[in-house]
């Protein structure tokens, strides 16, 4: 496993898989909150983004990739939490793809065998490794802005200003929790803590630049949802998709099937992603042939998705902000500062 | 049980090739001749010729049909025959015999008999002498060939007319003509243990990365099979994408495109008997260029190659769509097609995605029938194709006129790019079926499945996909847009990105 | 392992064909509706009333043409349950998306209209941006009489709700729009009535005022002219004529580009509105005995005369909306809400009161930039 991505590569993948949890989200996530507060918000969830990633740096900086034996016990534990971290992501993915297709693209359909269809291209992409999955995220972040900014085009004249809101009107708490709700939702940063050993260049300066382009994007698709949606938007259980389909080019309407696109290239991509890291951190960590790992993953997250795909309200358990929010702390600055103080504990004993 | 099965195919199928022992030449020309009767037996086509000078015995053995007989006749036996030897040793006799034939002749000096059978089968004259252990080789082949004309499938506004023909010599020879330099080598390789076809690595030595050209030998020295009828049974020992649908190997037709290649530091692979030259690593990009980009106007480049890409895109997912809209999205659909697209459907007996899949069917057919059939009734079949697929199933309510207009479509623009058009009728199918099961979701799916298979081509360490991803910008100047030359200058050769 | 992963897709491919049995959901199969109707009857159910393309659309044995459109008109607890039971006719499953138009008819329109517009906004298939708009009687007759043998309807009605922008008189609203400002403007809305016309013998399809809502129920109608003030309101009149009379002529302004700003200010008690609009327009018509050409000081007079009306009808808009009806159809509480969120959230209860209690200030500029063809008294 000595494939190697570059940061650019790297941070295609990441801000393809950040796209799409701001073209799937749903209003539901994000009670008692304005327009102009989810536009703001953005910001905020970059400074808490920033914060929360920090240890994860400072580790890497400081005690350099290779720092202990891969079949340590620590290392091993450390497989298992993120492994199970991804899988749980991998899950949530898979199960929001599911309710998408059988709300909007194919109603009152059951879509399981499309699920199944999906994982098992997904595990295929997380079989082939990493660098065709950076290759394709290079070749997908063209056509999917390219269509987002499409889109926005066709949209701009349909902006009302007066659909957009006092800052903080139900007060600053609101406008918090969406903030950490989202960065609970963001498996990217787990995913960064994993990436260092695969990928080669400046990663902190490529981490910079991917938080400000993925907050910068997601601001706008907020403000084009709240200006154009308004209150009605509150009403839609995937708002993105909505103003999509009110876009028109000059004949042809309905250009929400192009987001429909946009959001499944991203889905794919992060689905093998993360089927691949499971794969990679257990065959590493416990010795065992990688396509066997992809191959159980597989069947396990179907199995799963399959139990979650029978009802809404499983899906809404599952996809409860705290729980997400919990993994994403326990798995990134827990960790990482966990591994800090053993490494100093390590070098002080030696002294 | 599928290595047993596997072991029993192999026996079966195992090439009955003696093995080639080693045979040393005798003195007595009568010997050598037993020995070759024995070998060659019965082959009408092989002619022993015994002669006599001075009492000096002379052999000849020849190919009937593969051999100059005028230059036999006029420019080797008569200076042999009419030679003043002055000695009756045979190696000697053999020796100035050699001296006096012209040097316009190739000659080789041959010790060992199954060697000197194999030479003389390529088409050279055998020569023994009473008294020589050895034997002459003289380079006199003159084959039934097809003289030089222009490629089918890669016809050229500005280019040259040339392409290359099956004689692998005169292939090389257009290439030489192309590139007067030293640094042009040319390596000669056997490949097939019964057909025992010559193979022949072209390189530009001071360009070319060692360790590609190191893994192209390999690949050629490895690649087993008994005959070999053309490149194409290379193609899959140079490739080692075994479940992809995309190629690192290229292929060409114009010795002008392989000289193209050859200058980017590219190997080429240039076949006896195959009318086409292999080279390696191809790139996906490299479909989509074609020589007239590079003698026309820059912008001129610019929209055929837009033109070309959006003929390929077209060529792939337009059936696919269509059939994807007509059964799940037909909110897509134009208010003004609507209504013309419901009411032309709505006769159709079969559901969209079955006549699509229909259509596609009956038109490979059609293809594949005016490809193969004589040329003569070739245009009956178009006829016969276009009035029964086109009017009459429209009139018959048997096909909707947009299906017809969407895989007529279709078809001409898949045949845009000829090298592509394998993939893009495969893809085409494939997209038609998924796009009737689930829509654009099942299309966007198979486009990422197909596009990670794509990009899971690296071909010598050089990714398919590049200069895309991995994105090298500096290659770009010739992507889409092509530089004009003065500032295209020295093109960045694809083989910098070895990886490996 | 690969030949296993082909195996399995192949599988699944097949499962998903037999599982999704998607011929079923062919274009072919499905009956398109171009538009619906709403209408409530006595019992409380629903009546819809569905525009579908007829895909039979050939001649009949003596050479007449069927229609192109069917006219069905199906009966349902619920607006869905009566759409879904189409199927029951041709056995083809409605498809909604490409649906035109919603119209509701009168009965609803004074009951409510929001509980028949649930299953609109739920729905995945209708598209948000469909047009809505109110009948006289009921939505079901309306169809009826409008239809011909060439005509579809809601396409007719569509294209002239859409090309409200071409003309001040004809207001327009779309479920998006109509669910955002029932939700953020008081509950107030409003959409436009549609009705037949006799032309030639044959059913027109026009559009003659607004009607105004106020908790999804009808509040009161709006006449052309009060359509055409509440247009500039909305700052949503970007083109049309203004009619007015100049040294006792008629006389006609055609709008090029128009310009509305709206501000409010609640330094004081009550909020004061001010609306500026800005018009640049040429002038259309004069009607006096010999064409003349207008002078310098003329121009200025009919700008001054256009400006009056529009003045005039604005005030008088706003004296009916939030005096008389005390319904915001206009939106103009948004501005508090925007600009003064702390007395928003505090009046919020009894914010019609507040609309009534406040100034309305219009401005209106108008520029005449040419006056047609120059020819000499």
């Amino acid at each position: 496993m000595n494939s190697k991505i570059s940061v650019f590569q790297f941070y295609s993948i990441l801000l393809l898989t950040r796209l799409l949890i701001t073209l799937t989200y749903t209003p539901a996530y994000t009670k008692d909150i304005t327009a102009s507060d989810m536009i703001f918000q953005t910001v905020l969830r970059l400074v808490f983004g920033i914060i929360i990633t920090v240890p994860v740096f400072w580790l890497n900086k400081k005690y350099g990739i290779e720092r202990r034996d891969k079949k340590s016990t620590f290392n091993k534990i450390k497989a298992i939490i993120f492994s199970a971290v991804f899988f749980y992501f991998s899950v949530t993915t898979v199960s929001r793809l599911d309710l998408f297709a059988g709300t909007v693209v194919f109603p009152e359909t059951d879509v399981k065998f499309l699920l199944l269809l999906v994982v098992a291209f997904c595990a295929y992409g997380a079989y082939l490794g990493i660098e065709p999955i950076a290759r394709s995220a290079v070749l997908f972040i063209i056509p999917v802005l390219m269509s987002l900014a499409f889109i926005c085009l066709m949209l701009v004249k349909k902006v009302d200003l007066l659909n957009l809101t006092p800052l903080f009107y139900n007060g600053a708490l609101p406008v918090f929790k969406t903030a950490l709700n989202a960065v609970g939702r963001t498996v990217e940063y787990a995913v960064i803590a994993v990436s260092f050993p695969f990928v080669t260049g400046n990663s902190k300066k490529g981490f910079f630049i991917w938080m400000a382009v993925q907050t910068l994007l997601t601001a706008v698709i907020f403000f084009f949802e709240g200006t154009i949606l308004g209150a009605f938007s509150r009403m839609q259980l995937f708002p993105v998709y909505t103003i999509a389909s009110i876009a028109q080019c000059l004949f042809f309407r309905g250009l929400g099937t192009l987001i429909t696109g946009m959001w499944i290239l991203c889905a794919f991509l992060k689905i093998s992603l993360l089927i691949f890291l499971q794969s990679k951190l257990i065959s590493e960590a416990f010795g065992v042939k990688k396509t066997v790992v992809t191959v159980t993953v597989a069947v396990l997250l179907s199995a799963v998705c399959l139990f979650v795909s029978g009802s809404v309200a499983r899906f809404n358990f599952l996809d409860t902000s705290y729980i997400k929010f919990v993994l994403i702390i326990l798995s990134v600055p827990v960790l990482a500062i966990a591994e800090l103080i053993g490494e100093r504990a390590k070098k002080c004993v030696k002294q | 049980m599928e290595n047993w099965y596997r072991k029993k195919i192999d026996e079966i199928t195992a090439p009955n090739v003696e093995k080639d022992e080693k045979e040393p030449i005798k003195a007595e020309v009568s010997e050598n001749f037993k020995y070759l009767e024995s070998k060659l037996t019965p082959s009408f086509d092989v002619k022993y010729r015994k002669s006599e000078v001075n009492g000096i015995k002379f052999g000849f053995v020849m190919l009937d049909g593969m051999c100059d007989n005028e230059l036999i006749t006029e420019q080797l036996m008569l200076p042999i025959l009419n030679g003043d030897y002055g000695t009756s040793d045979g190696e000697r006799v053999l020796e100035t015999a050699a001296d006096l034939i012209s040097a316009s002749i190739d000659k080789s000096i041959q010790f060992e008999l199954n060697t000197a059978v194999n030479e003389m089968l390529s088409g050279n004259l055998l020569m023994f002498v009473e008294g020589a252990e050895r034997a002459v080789l003289f380079g006199v082949q003159k084959f039934p060939k097809r003289s030089i004309s222009e490629p089918d499938s890669e016809t050229q506004e500005k280019g040259s007319k040339e392409g290359f023909s099956e004689s692998f010599k005169d292939n090389v020879a257009l290439l030489r003509r192309r590139i007067r330099t030293p640094v042009l080598k040319s390596e000669i390789l056997e490949v097939g243990t019964t057909s025992k076809t010559r193979v022949c690595i072209v390189y530009l030595s001071d360009r070319v990365n060692e360790k590609i050209l190191a893994s192209v030998r390999k690949r050629i020295k490895n690649a087993s099979f008994d005959v070999c009828l053309g490149a194409g049974y290379l193609e899959s020992f140079l490739g080692n994408e075994k479940a992809s649908f995309f190629s690192g190997v290229g292929s060409t037709e114009r010795p002008d495109v392989l000289t193209a290649k050859l200058s980017e530091g590219k190997i080429g692979i240039i076949t006896d008997g195959t009318p086409y030259a292999l080279y390696v690593p191809h790139i996906f990009t490299e479909y989509f260029h074609s020589l007239d980009d590079y003698l026309k106007r820059p912008y001129y480049a610019f929209a055929i190659r837009t033109l070309k890409i959006a003929s390929f895109f077209i060529g792939i997912f337009l059936p696919g769509i269509y059939v994807a809209i007509c059964t799940f999205h037909q909110e897509v659909i134009p208010e003004s097609m609507i209504f013309d697209i419901c009411l032309q459907e709505s006769f159709v007996p079969l559901p969209v995605m079955i006549e699509a899949l229909i259509m596609h069917l009956v038109f490979e057919i059609v293809k594949e029938a005016g490809l193969r059939m004589p040329k003569s009734i070739g245009n009956a079949v178009s006829i016969v194709g276009a009035l029964v697929i086109g009017d009459a199933a429209v009139s018959a309510g048997l096909v909707a006129a947009p299906m017809l207009i969407v895989i007529g479509l279709t078809a001409v623009s898949s045949f845009v790019i000829p090298s592509l058009y394998d993939i893009s009728s495969l893809l085409r199918a494939v997209l038609i079926i998924v796009g009737g099961i689930s829509g654009f979701y099942g299309i966007m799916i198979a486009f990422a499945a197909v596009v990670i298979n794509m990009t899971a081509v690296s071909p010598y360490g050089v990714p398919f996909t590049s200069p895309l991803s991995p994105t090298k910008t500096g290659a770009w100047r010739d992507l889409l847009f092509r530089s004009d030359w003065r500032s295209l200058g020295k093109k960045i050769l694809q083989t910098d990105r070895l990886d490996k | 392992m690969r030949k296993a992963v082909i195996i399995l897709i192949s599988l699944l491919c097949v499962g998903t064909m037999l599982n999704r049995n998607a011929f079923k959901e062919d274009i072919s199969n499905k009956a398109v509706v171009q538009g619906v109707g709403i209408d409530i009857n006595d019992d409380g159910t629903y009546s819809v009333t569905l525009e579908i393309i007829n895909t039979e659309n050939y001649s009949n044995a003596d050479g007449t043409a069927k229609p192109v459109m069917n006219l069905h008109t199906l009966k349902g607890k619920t607006v869905s349950s009566a759409i879904k039971s189409a199927y029951m006719i041709d056995g083809k499953i409605p498809l909604l998306s490409q649906n035109r138009v919603i119209i509701i008819g009168k009965e609803l329109t004074e009951k409510g209209i929001m509980p028949s517009l649930d299953f609109f906004i739920r729905d995945a298939e209708n598209y948000p941006t469909v047009q809505i708009a109110a009948v006289e009687g009921k939505a079901e007759d309306f169809f009826k009489n409008a239809s011909s043998e060439t005509t579809v309807v809601s396409r007719n009605i569509e294209k002239i709700l859409i090309t409200s922008d071409e003309d001040t008189k004809v207001s327009s609203i779309t479920l998006s729009e109509l669910v955002n400002r029932f939700k953020s403007s008081g509950s107030s809305f409003y959409m436009p009535i549609i009705s037949t016309f006799k032309e030639k013998d044959k059913q027109e399809v026009m559009s003659n005022g607004t009607a105004v809502f106020k908790d999804g129920k009808l509040v009161c109608d709006l006449n052309e002219e009060e359509t055409s003030a509440l247009n500039f309101l909305c700052n949503k009149a970007r083109k049309g004529a203004v009619n007015f009379r100049f040294d006792d002529v008629p006389a006609s302004i055609s709008i090029i580009k128009s310009k509305v700003t709206r501000k409010v200010d609640f330094s004081s008690e009550n909020p004061n509105f001010s609306v500026k609009i800005k018009l640049d327009a040429d002038l259309a018509e004069m009607d006096c005995d010999t064409a003349r050409n207008p002078s310098e000081s003329d121009i200025k007079a009919m700008g001054k005369y256009a400006e009056e009306k529009i003045k005039y009808d604005i005030e008088a808009l706003c004296n009916k909306l939030y005096s008389e009806k005390k319904v915001d159809a206009v939106g103009l509480s948004r501005l508090i809400y925007i600009y003064y969120p702390d007395k928003y959230r505090e009046k919020e209860k009894n914010l019609s009161e507040i609309m009534t209690d406040s100034q309305y200030s219009v401005e209106v500029e108008i520029c005449i930039r040419r006056i047609g063809q120059d020819y000499s008294s």
